[in-house]
């Protein structure tokens, strides 16, 4: 587990926001909300993959 | 020592960053939540893996079989994680899901109790 995926994961928040604003701000609201859920996808991909390894940790741990 | 100076500081810099996303992408930033309680988790595992060898040796020095101690190991980790769980979804707003967990969580734990329910039982039927 990294701690530095922290911070990845904020970048593409930070990221996804900015050119949330940008598209919005251009009258591309349509671009505005796929932008947001393929952000959303992205750090769900890394979230999900990190939360799988912690429960096969605690469960060798755990002897389930 | 060295690893709660690393979950504190995971935990003040993930809130931060969370505070921080919350106004534009709420649910970036429920993720980054989340990453932060699996970090910090990591690593009391990584100390967990420690206290389990030295429970499971004790046991085997005072010849406790493992019938009785794996029921108790099995009830700690089903309380590690549906407490993460739960609180991330309160995180969210969604009590429901919370305690949705939890009560699953606590059926789940009684189950993985059952056999020492049973051995006490049958102590009990023995002494009668």
């Amino acid at each position: 587990m990294d701690v530095d995926l922290i911070f990845r994961i904020a970048a593409v928040g930070i990221l996804v926001a900015v050119l949330n604003i940008l598209l919005t701000r251009s009258g591309r609201e349509d671009q505005a909300l796929l932008t947001s859920i393929a952000g959303l996808v992205v750090v769900l991909f890394i979230v999900v993959q990190e939360i799988s390894e912690l429960f096969e940790l605690i469960r060798d741990l755990f002897g389930f | 020592m060295e690893i709660v100076i690393r979950a504190a500081a995971c935990a003040v810099v993930g809130s931060v960053l969370a505070l921080l996303l919350r106004k534009y992408t709420p649910e970036l930033s429920l993720s980054v939540t989340v990453l932060t309680g699996t970090a910090i988790l990591w690593l009391a595992s990584s100390v967990c893996a420690r206290i389990v060898d030295a429970l499971r040796e004790t046991a085997e020095k005072g010849g406790i079989s493992a019938i009785y101690l794996s029921p108790v190991l099995k009830c700690v980790a089903i309380g590690m994680v549906s407490h993460l769980a739960s609180q991330i979804c309160r995180d969210a707003g969604q009590g429901s899901a919370a305690s949705a967990v939890e009560l699953c969580a606590s059926v789940c734990a009684l189950y993985a109790a059952l056999p020492l329910i049973e051995s006490l039982l049958a102590v009990v039927e023995r002494l009668l």
